[in-house]
């Protein structure tokens, strides 16, 4: 099933690609390059790339979402070139920053990545895990504010991390990056 | 160590692993730590998860996660739905070619030359690939064949000012600028097939210009392999 070549080589079968990675291959497209046009732009781009060089794709070797991810990637690396070769006009079509360079790619990645298993968490998690990571308030202070032993904070965010690593992991986040 | 004591520190690995334990809690949980391979294991896999957390910035997708525009998936369909139509044209052009040059062989051997290295370098390729810089809100992709007539040119285009006229060029090696056709724009993705007439091995650059003749789009080829 989750191969690319004879599942994109009809409308039905791009549909179902679509629906099971379009929108995730859009909002990294979109984090990365900063323009809704442009990330449209990159996702199908994307598709035509992975049909054109379908007959590479070896259900072996990763997941089909992998190897989107490969494209998307790349996608996103030549659209920034692209639009940073000319940055007084792309300025003037109200586009603005972030542009990605090669290097920046992979930080742009794991950000998307992180950002987009922070929203799969429960509320509850989310929540603990921003208090005290992003915010750096201890353990108490948001134990007070949310009525609850300290210890349960301390256990959510526990879970929050647990959670975040599976979903991490869902969307093809590595340790050795 | 029982599993009893591996629950009673869980809450204290995630602040382990976050840097920012109870010096006591910490002491206690790493005394464990060197009994138990379970939990040296997890407190590894938070310690890494937590490392990547300074990428990301909570507040960016505050508003739940973006959903694309409801018309992308058909725009992706429609788009490949087309470069496979166009991918078989240039099939069946090149078919074609290929019976003609045989054919010619037998009268004029220069003619079968000539076409023999039309059809030559294109074999199953899946074309000649180019992503435009997005110049004033338009945005473009091509894919150039060998065609029978010359160069097949499939562009894919959007962003442009709705209804106005638009030309397709492209440039050969001496420098002469070939059209490909005309046509009209529109803001929506759009998808054209046209046709220049010269060889792809013999194209250097492709350009649009609109009616006042201003350069909207322009990519360098990259040079014949």
């Amino acid at each position: 099933m989750d191969t690319a070549r004879p599942v994109l080589a009809n409308d039905d079968g791009v549909r179902t690609v679509y629906a099971a990675h379009g929108p995730e291959l859009y909002r990294f497209a979109l984090r990365s390059l900063g323009d809704r046009g442009l990330a449209e732009e990159a996702v199908q781009e994307t598709f035509v790339r992975a049909w054109q060089a379908a007959n590479r794709f070896d259900d072996a070797l990763g997941s089909l979402r992998t190897w989107l991810f490969a494209i998307v990637r790349n996608v996103v690396i030549d659209l920034s070139r692209a639009r940073a070769v000319r940055p007084a006009l792309a300025s003037e079509s109200g586009m603005n920053e972030p542009i990605v360079i090669d290097d920046d790619i992979e930080h742009v990645l794991i950000a998307w990545q992180v950002e987009e298993a922070l929203q799969k968490l429960s509320a509850e998690h989310r929540d603990a895990l921003v208090e005290v990571h992003y915010r750096a308030r201890p353990y108490h202070e948001v134990a007070r504010e949310l009525g609850v032993p300290i210890g349960t904070v301390k256990s959510r965010v526990y879970y929050a991390l647990k959670a975040m690593r599976l979903a991490l992991e869902e969307l093809g986040w590595s340790d050795d990056v | 160590m029982t599993s009893e004591a591996c629950r009673e520190l869980r809450a204290t690995l995630g602040a382990v692993a976050l840097g920012g334990a109870d010096p006591a809690e910490e002491l206690a949980l790493r005394a464990h730590l060197d009994g138990c391979a379970d939990c040296r294991a997890e407190l590894r896999e938070l310690t890494s998860v937590a490392a990547a957390l300074p990428f990301a910035d909570p507040a960016r997708d505050a508003g739940g996660l973006a959903k694309p525009p409801p018309t992308l998936a058909k725009h992706v369909v429609d788009r490949l739905s087309y470069e496979r139509t166009a991918q078989r044209a240039a099939r069946r052009a090149r078919t074609r070619l290929r019976v003609a040059a045989v054919a010619a062989s037998a009268v004029a051997i220069a003619a079968a030359v000539i076409a023999f290295v039309l059809v030559a370098p294109s074999g199953s390729s899946p074309g000649t690939r180019i992503v435009f810089a997005s110049q004033s809100g338009a945005s473009a992709a091509a894919t150039l064949r060998e065609g029978a007539a010359g160069t097949q040119v499939a562009f894919h285009v959007s962003g442009l000012h709705e209804g106005d006229y638009y030309w397709l060029w492209l440039t050969s090696a001496d420098g002469d600028r070939i059209a490909a056709g005309t046509f009209r724009g529109t803001a929506a993705p759009a998808n054209l097939v046209m046709t220049a007439a010269i060889p792809l091995a013999d194209a250097r650059r492709i350009w649009v210009t609109d009616g006042k003749d201003q350069v909207v789009l322009d990519e360098r080829l990259p040079a014949a392999a």
